[in-house]
């Protein structure tokens, strides 16, 4: 007689398969775009990268202004820096990265099939740093921030372009995990990521705006003018969870690997612009 | 903050929480012990905590059950039965609801996909 | 050469438009540090200055209202190309920093 438990574990298992054999990651990102531009025509596709920025026309004229001298400049003074940092075998972050900072950004979250989970671009530096004999960076810290904004910068212009296997269905199954993430309401005030940046996107909370979901990770890390410093994506996303009441995932958890995966899939295609400027 | 931390782990009798909460409301031990506030307390405390841990498990603990778990262990040290009853009270409620939550999400996220 | 002050000046006939931007704590003194309890001592710039070719075009008396890594534009007219365009700030701990631009 199967306990509470292990009828559960049949049903992950069961999950597992079935979002295996119907899941379509390109059907669904197809349908969040054509959501997107049904609500907002005016709005063209490669706009969506500037957030709120896209919606907001106030806001977006205080931003143009923040941009002429970007608040992150000095940020990514550091990050260039901190790439050519050489480790104590003589190897550098090129070694790692394809041997170049630029054309890496678009490519991450990507799904590592050796350690059989989501690498993000954050963990991905540390694994070269462990590789080469140094300790990781904090992931929420003034390097690792830094170190990201450079790598964002230098790839701007470039499409978004993760992929998620249909032949891997351990990439496939994290790619639904996030997603499932994503649309579930969780904590006191019982929301879903959706409920806000699918569903009142444009509507106010407090004197905010919500932005679309289309285009959430392209701009990050980002200045934010409220803590006059950067903000790593994940450190957003638990911010996200603590503002409605949920005790937020830890930065680089599973949960939030993989809900970095299938968000930044929704903005395949959508170009690099980061590091952003926001409040 | 620490010392309320270890105290607090003296309270809980640890249990195997199942990730739908069962077995949080059964007795964990047969209680022949003189009826005592301490005691009761302990019961409840151990009741609200394998509740938060079960929803912990399922990915769905709000914010401020830990909290409230914490401030109840502070306010029975102090004898202030009424209050930790109280605030230990608040924090299974909120353990259960978010069990309750997490069972009722794990099917109707499907339905706020956006789909063509 | 300055590592806290960024400047970047747009000529349109003789009005110059000059931004910058500054790498400053901007501390108040009222701030409590979570560590330690203690209010973290006031650290801000009190005086910056823009001069071309050595005359004064701009003084701004900073005080604890600016925040952190403060942002400055302004506008002046009798610029030209070739002009030298300086900038200091000062701050109240006696520290300070500068920077110089050809206008072109």
């Amino acid at each position: 007689m199967p306990t509470a438990s292990h009828k559960y574990l049949l049903i992950v298992l069961a999950a597992m398969f079935c979002s295996s054999v119907l899941a379509d990651p390109n059907a669904d990102r197809e349908a969040f775009v054509a959501y997107f531009e049904a609500s907002f025509p005016d709005i063209p596709f490669n706009e969506y990268a500037n957030g709120i920025y896209a919606i907001d026309a106030d806001a977006r004229e205080q931003w143009e202004e923040i941009e002429t001298f970007p608040p992150y400049s000095f940020t990514l003074d550091t990050g260039a820096g901190l790439w050519n940092e050489t480790f104590p075998d003589g190897k550098t972050y090129a070694d790692c990265f394809a041997g170049s900072d630029s054309g890496v950004r678009q490519n991450y979250p990507r799904f590592d099939t050796h350690r059989d989970e989501v690498e993000t671009l954050e963990t991905a530096i540390n694994h070269c740093r462990e590789k080469h004999g140094l300790a990781g960076l904090k992931f929420n810290g003034e390097k690792m921030l830094a170190l990201t904004a450079h790598m964002a910068f230098v790839s701007r212009g470039n499409p978004i372009s993760i992929r998620v296997s249909e032949d891997e269905p351990r990439a496939l199954a994290a790619y639904e995990a996030g997603k499932q993430f994503y649309y579930t309401k969780r904590g006191q005030l019982n929301f879903s990521c959706s409920d806000c940046h699918v569903t009142s996107v444009g509507l106010r909370v407090r004197a905010d705006r919500l932005s679309a979901g289309l285009g959430h990770p392209t701009h990050f890390p980002v200045y934010r003018s409220k803590l006059g410093g950067m903000i790593s994506l994940h450190k957003r996303f638990s911010g996200c969870v603590r503002d409605v009441r949920a005790k937020p995932f830890a930065l680089q958890s599973t949960e939030f690997r993989n809900l970095e995966y299938f968000l930044t899939f929704m903005s395949n295609g959508l170009e690099v612009n980061g590091p952003g400027a926001r409040k | 903050m620490r010392r309320v931390l270890l105290l607090s782990s003296m309270f809980y009798v640890i249990q195997v929480a199942a990730e739908d909460g069962a077995g949080c409301r059964a007795p964990n031990e047969a209680s022949k012990a003189p009826d005592s506030a301490m005691t009761n307390y302990k019961q409840s405390h151990a009741r609200a905590e394998c509740f938060r841990l079960a929803a912990a498990g399922a990915g769905a603990e709000w914010l401020k059950t830990e909290e409230l778990l914490q401030q109840s262990v502070e306010e029975a040290l102090q004898g202030n039965w009424d209050s930790a009853d109280q605030l230990v009270q608040r924090a299974q409620f909120q353990a259960e609801t978010a069990l309750l939550q997490a069972q009722h999400e794990s099917e109707a996220w499907k339905h706020r996909v956006v789909k063509k | 050469m300055a590592a806290t002050i960024k400047i970047s000046v747009k000529l349109k006939g003789s009005i110059a438009d000059v931004k910058s931007l500054m790498l400053h704590p901007m501390e108040t003194g009222s701030r409590i540090d979570p560590d330690t309890g203690n209010a973290v001592p006031p650290h801000h710039i009190t005086q910056l200055v823009f001069t071309n070719n050595s005359k004064q075009v701009m003084v701004a008396n900073f005080s604890t209202a600016v925040s952190k890594n403060p942002y400055f534009g302004f506008s002046f007219e009798g610029a030209k190309a070739g002009d030298t365009l300086k900038v200091v700030w000062v701050d109240n701990t006696g520290a300070s920093d500068e920077i110089e631009t050809q206008l072109a």
